[in-house]
């Protein structure tokens, strides 16, 4: 996997830089925005880096901005916001503004991986490769899901849900997120009609040992039976 | 106030628009005065010349168009006597000389016409002249011309003498510029020594100055001074506190931090030092927290709070934000978190970034004190316009109520995490909103927090 990562802290880049060399990853790190347009610039094909890190608080300039910008050139490159700003309404602009992911300093590490693993599935299933969570597969290609080996019945927009679901695992899914990326797909559907999808395809799901749990109001979680919580 | 440039600016301005008109109006008086002396003096002198003239003219008779002058040598001394100046006559005919000084000129400049003839100013013999000259017209007959000249020195004596009478203006101009001057100078120098006491008491301590021996008008200035002073005095007393207290704060992860390396550096193995250091990035994680609690109360200071704007926000949207944001925290206890809210916006008139932070915090402490498997709802109503979060935690004795909304102040039941700064947050950020912050038992036997605006929210669109 390749990685651009734009962190001016030495001490942080370092520390990422090691630990992720040592699991084989193809790290390109910058230390300013500077830096990083003129490494994209390189990158004629664009979209060559797997996935981006980015540092908000960056001596030439506001990460917020750089990110919306890179949007605008319509990069579909997941990126991971790092930051030390965590007032509530900067990790609110922080998912809002085109980040895929958003972690406070200090975290982590472990968790740092484990999202970047969450948005490599995510990138992947776009591209129209495999996801697999617990019994459930999910294969984009062919429009089909499984349990184990027998094929699930379902319906195209039940089968977007469901690869949305999947790729959050397990992790929730706001309702929001999920209107505004069936939109993406030129998919429109209300409030209402997409409870109704997660509810056919919830029952769809008894037997497959994972369960969508809905937080009410805020959206929705596939997880696996037996790490269930008991529901009152 | 301090920079006594400004005061030195003052006074020159008075004194520039005091001194300046005075100047004006002396300087017009004596420019007035001086022609109309002059005119004077000139009127006076030229009704001799033209009388001299007329005398002379009486004495000229015709002949068959000829004209005769018949002057007594006696009358001619007495018509040419001056004690001080020059006088000269001429009489003729044409280019006749009847009698007097040949070359007199005829006419020259600044002529006064008068009804008995004209008179003007000219050289002759290298003097200065004023001349008077009647002409005499006999039918059938060349005019006669009639010169009386004279030099100009009493007329200029005249002209001197009356103008003596501008010496005293002179004197009082000067005597009223020294005055203006001095009136100034004596009402700017109270100003200085006030703004150098001012100055220099503000140096030194932030004690409210005296306003004795302060002028009625400068009384304003020493109430608004005195009235910064007090702020700036109770500001730097609450940042001293609040330094204190963060520091204190600060310290005691710290402290744990470092016996917690101590443990590890001792461990036996491997496997216990790590332990160890598992547990420790958690207090990492809660000096993080400490940190950004600490920073939101700053931004609360009352004192800065003017940058902060108010807008019309949908409050369930802003519900679902904030809850997005801890869904992941509230999913790895296995709370069941939730949202009650009608299905239309709520829209109510808030600073969102901070109601965001205190509906954050809120949901936060349920999460964090909510044992696993519990619940925590968030509800959202516009009908009374309320935002609130309940949860099956342990709850709060009824003792504690009041206290927990206090700054460092955590609850009995609160083990171990958090800072004691949650709750006081959301106390500040309602009041600067007008809202009232209240605790009761929730349904479930936990805590509920509401935030209850005062105005009514609206529902549906914007």
């Amino acid at each position: 996997m390749r990685l651009l990562l734009i962190e001016d802290d030495a001490v942080i880049a370092h520390e990422l830089m090691l630990r992720w060399h040592a699991v084989g990853w193809a790290v390109q790190a910058c230390s300013s925005l500077a830096a990083a347009d003129a490494v994209c610039a390189q990158d004629a094909t664009g979209d060559g880096f797997d996935l981006i890190v980015l540092d908000l608080g960056l001596p030439d300039g506001d990460g917020v901005h750089w990110l919306a910008r890179w949007r605008l050139r319509n990069r579909l490159t997941p990126v991971i916001v790092l930051t030390a700003r965590d007032r509530v309404a900067d990790r609110i602009l922080g998912l809002n503004s085109g980040a895929d992911d958003y972690l406070v300093k200090p975290f982590d590490p472990d968790e740092l991986d484990a999202r970047i693993d969450a948005l490599q599935r995510r990138s992947l299933s776009s591209r129209g490769e495999f996801l697999q969570f617990g019994r459930i597969r999910w294969l984009g290609d062919e429009g089909r899901a499984y349990i184990d080996n027998a094929a699930l019945e379902l319906m195209p927009r039940e089968f977007e849900v469901l690869g949305l679901l999947m790729v959050r695992a397990p992790r929730m899914l706001s309702k929001r997120s999920l209107i505004d990326t069936l939109a993406q797909r030129n998919i429109e559907v209300g409030d209402s009609a997409a409870e109704v999808y997660v509810s056919r395809l919830r029952r769809k799901l008894t037997e497959s040992g994972a369960t969508i749990r809905t937080l009410r109001g805020f959206g929705y979680v596939l997880e696996l039976t037996s790490n269930a919580a008991p529901h009152r | 106030m301090k920079s006594p440039l400004r005061t030195q600016w003052l006074t020159r301005d008075l004194l520039v628009r005091l001194l300046f008109p005075l100047l004006v109006i002396v300087a017009a008086t004596a420019a007035l005065g001086t022609y109309t002396a002059k005119r004077l003096t000139d009127r006076v002198f030229d009704r001799w010349l033209l009388d001299a003239a007329h005398s002379v003219a009486s004495l000229v008779k015709f002949d068959q168009g000829q004209a005769a002058l018949d002057l007594p040598l006696i009358a001619q001394t007495i018509l040419l006597y001056d004690d001080n100046d020059l006088t000269f006559f001429s009489v003729s005919q044409g280019e006749r000389l009847l009698a007097g000084r040949k070359g007199l000129p005829a006419s020259g400049t600044g002529a006064l016409t008068y009804r008995r003839g004209l008179t003007f100013e000219t050289l002759f013999d290298g003097k200065p002249v004023r001349i008077a000259r009647v002409d005499l017209n006999e039918t059938g007959a060349h005019s006669v011309t009639v010169l009386v000249a004279e030099t100009q020195l009493k007329r200029q004596r005249s002209t001197q003498e009356l103008l003596v009478v501008f010496w005293p203006m002179a004197v009082l101009f000067f005597a009223a510029a020294g005055a203006i001057v001095l009136a100034v100078r004596g009402t700017v120098r109270p100003l200085e020594l006030i703004a150098v006491r001012w100055s220099e008491r503000s140096h030194t301590s932030l004690q409210a100055i005296s306003d004795q021996d302060v002028p009625r008008e400068l009384l304003p200035f020493a109430a608004a001074l005195n009235d910064l002073l007090a702020r700036i005095r109770e500001m730097l007393a609450r940042e001293r506190q609040f330094a204190a207290t963060a520091a204190h704060q600060l310290r005691t992860p710290l402290a744990g931090l470092q016996l917690g390396l101590a443990r590890a550096a001792k461990a036996p193995d491997i496997a216990s030092a790590r332990a160890v250091i598992l547990e420790l990035s958690q207090s990492t994680q809660r000096t993080a927290r400490l940190v950004q609690q600490l920073l939101a109360l700053g931004t609360l200071d009352p004192e800065i709070r003017s940058g902060l704007d108010f807008r019309r926000h949908d409050l369930v949207a802003l519900a679902q934000d904030v809850g997005a944001v801890h869904a992941d925290q509230a999913l790895s206890k296995a709370i069941h978190l939730e949202l009650i809210a009608p299905p239309q916006p709520v829209w109510a008139f808030v600073i969102p970034d901070l109601i965001a932070e205190a509906l954050g915090n809120l949901i936060d402490n349920a999460v964090r004190y909510t044992p696993k498997g519990g619940r925590v709802v968030v509800e959202v109503l516009s009908n009374p316009l309320l935002v609130r979060v309940s949860d099956s935690g342990p709850g709060i004795d009824k003792l504690e109520r009041q206290s927990v909304f206090e700054r460092f102040v955590r609850g009995r039941l609160a083990q171990g995490e958090g800072s004691g700064l949650g709750l006081a947050i959301v106390r500040d950020i309602a009041a600067l909103h007008g809202a009232v912050v209240s605790l009761c038992d929730s349904e479930w036997g936990g805590t509920a927090i509401t935030i209850a605006f005062a105005d009514r929210g609206g529902v549906g669109e914007p």
